[in-house]
């Protein structure tokens, strides 16, 4: 699991005003379902791009499965940067002909990965003539057809209905099963937090936070609490967690931080102690209310 | 390289500006021999005369010139196979599979040679209509018949080869540096058929100007490339003209070939795809 599939060293890159990214320092490791989350604009697709040889990086360098890029290395990747870039007047089959052939791989699993994605009926119908998501989905299409190590998916759910949203989600849980290493870049927090195991938040170019998903909803929950006899429940809760850990609320008492609370033996503690509660539950926290506190944290 | 050809042909064979204007580039060719033989007929049946002969006499298929005259003037159409280069290229660029191909794992120098393969087949192909052509006019109508004459005509169509290339590799160069279709099309209309002509024209006629210029006239890219086949038809009008393919011109019209080649080389690395 520690094996590190890419390792980027101060990774830079200016536009002749802008610093569209700000050393970048990231290990990804194989197996991560990896979130680059930011608000539009803050380097994410930038990144990619260098990442993907298509954008050259002002200063720093990086490293695919420990090795210094070059192009047989990226036909390991599976990526679309943006939106899906195919030939237009050109089938779908006729499009993967061509991917397979760049990345030397048989061209017997094109009709095997159309399938997967549900294009095999329209297989040989032109590129144009399709609608966004089956654009999107030829896309993924695409980046699996060298069977690669990793994936790369940028705003995959871009510009789609809710149906086509739930397809994709379902395709890359599908994908991550298979074991292999996803790299997500996106702006939708409930996209990143419902398929991520781990995350990064960049804004204006600038790396905010990196952790894995689990630990960093853990920091958001809370347990909201009441009894009838509020004043005695506060002051041992105060006692016990901290009186910066607590708060109330006109019908509860909130306990923040709560990650490594087990609710039952809470409640077991304060009945001994004398206090019967009318109200426990234990929220999840949510990525949101993590991503807003990071970016107000550097405000 | 047979993977690079491949990856070119999935691109083209379904590409509609690819056969347009592969389509108007052989039309052009063969209407070239039906125009000129209908042309001297025309002639006859109104009863004009070259000096006392009868127009179909003149020599212009006769196998000494065919080969020459047929190398020459199909190369004024080498902007219809320019055109396929520029579209295709620029399409690339627009609709981001150029992107999309170096992300896939193709390096930027196998694209280029990619490129460079193709344009290759299509002079190569160019050159084969030519031979063709001018094989069958000179086999109808020449009035001496010869192997040797054939065997000293494969030089203009080596030449042929060269000055396409070399004009194919400009217009990728130019592509890569400017990927709009439409005015690019019409500037190198303009540059090819026009603007470099006439330059030339003036700084090697002009008498103020010193032999440096002179040289200068002879090796602005599209002059020089164009220059590994004479054009032929002062002959016709007893002047003297360089009635073989002779290796200086051909090494200048390389030379700019690798230019453009380095060039688009360059562009391709160092730009932002």
């Amino acid at each position: 699991m520690s094996e590190i599939v890419l390792k980027t060293s101060a990774l830079r890159k200016q536009y002749r005003r802008v610093t569209a990214l700000e050393g970048l320092d990231l290990e990804i490791e194989r197996g991560m379902i990896f979130g680059l989350l930011g608000p539009n604009g803050s380097g994410k697709t930038t990144t990619l791009g260098m990442l993907l040889n298509v954008l050259k990086p002002t200063s720093g360098s990086y490293e695919w499965f420990g090795q210094t890029p070059r192009a047989e290395l990226r036909r390991n990747i599976g990526a679309i940067l943006e939106h899906p870039c195919f030939y237009p007047y050109m089938s779908a089959y006729q499009n993967l002909q061509v991917a397979a052939e760049i990345k030397e791989t048989s061209h017997d699993r094109i009709d095997k990965v159309l399938d997967l994605v549900g294009l095999y009926e329209r297989r040989h119908d032109a590129f144009k003539t399709y609608s966004l998501g089956m654009k999107q989905r030829l896309a993924i299409a695409s980046a699996l057809i060298s069977d690669p190590e990793v994936l790369i998916l940028d705003e995959p759910t871009n510009g789609l209905d809710p149906k086509g949203i739930v397809q994709i989600r379902q395709l890359i849980t599908d994908i991550a099963r298979m074991g292999k290493t996803i790299i997500l870049a996106s702006h939708l927090l409930d996209e990143v937090q419902k398929v991520c195991t781990h995350f990064m938040v960049l804004q204006k170019g600038k790396k905010l936070y990196q952790g894995s998903v689990g630990e960093a909803l853990d920091g958001q929950s809370v347990i909201e609490i009441a009894s009838e006899d509020m004043s005695a429940l506060r002051s041992y809760l105060e006692e016990r967690f901290g009186s910066s850990n607590i708060s109330s609320t006109t019908s509860y008492i909130e306990i923040k931080q709560s990650g490594d609370i087990n609710p039952a033996a809470l409640n077991v503690q304060l009945y001994q102690s004398g206090i019967s509660l009318t109200h426990l539950v234990k929220r999840g926290g949510s990525l949101e209310q993590e991503f807003l506190k990071i970016l107000d944290e550097h405000e | 390289m047979n993977r690079l050809i491949k990856i070119e042909w999935y691109k083209l064979k379904s590409f509609k500006g690819f056969w347009i204007f592969a389509g108007i580039y052989a039309v052009a060719i063969f209407g070239l021999v039906i125009g000129a033989r209908s042309l001297l007929l025309f002639f006859k049946n109104q009863g004009a005369e070259f000096r006392g002969l009868d127009p179909t006499m003149f020599p212009i298929f006769d196998l000494q010139d065919v080969w020459q005259n047929m190398a020459y003037l199909s190369s004024v159409f080498k902007l219809f196979l320019g055109c396929i280069v520029v579209t295709i290229v620029a399409n690339e660029i627009r609709n981001r599979t150029l992107r999309q191909n170096i992300i896939d794992g193709q390096s930027i120098g196998e694209y280029l040679k990619g490129k460079l393969l193709f344009n290759g087949v299509m002079a190569a192909f160019s050159s084969v209509v030519v031979f063709l052509v001018a094989l069958t006019a000179g086999l109808l109508y020449s009035r001496v018949q010869g192997l040797h004459y054939i065997l000293e005509g494969l030089q203009f169509v080596g030449g042929h080869f060269i000055i396409i290339f070399g004009y194919l590799a400009f217009c990728l160069m130019l592509t890569l540096l400017f990927p709009r279709p439409g005015f690019l099309i019409i500037g190198l209309a303009i540059y090819t058929y026009m603007f470099e002509p006439l330059l030339s024209l003036f700084l090697s006629h002009y008498e103020n100007l010193s032999q440096f210029w002179r040289q200068v006239a002879e090796i602005l890219p599209v002059t020089a490339i164009n220059r590994v086949v004479t054009q032929p038809f002062g002959k016709y009008f007893l002047q003297e003209i360089q009635d073989f393919v002779s290796w200086q011109r051909v090494i200048v019209a390389l030379i700019w070939s690798t230019v453009f080649i380095l060039l688009s080389y360059l562009l391709l690395k160092k730009k932002d795809w």
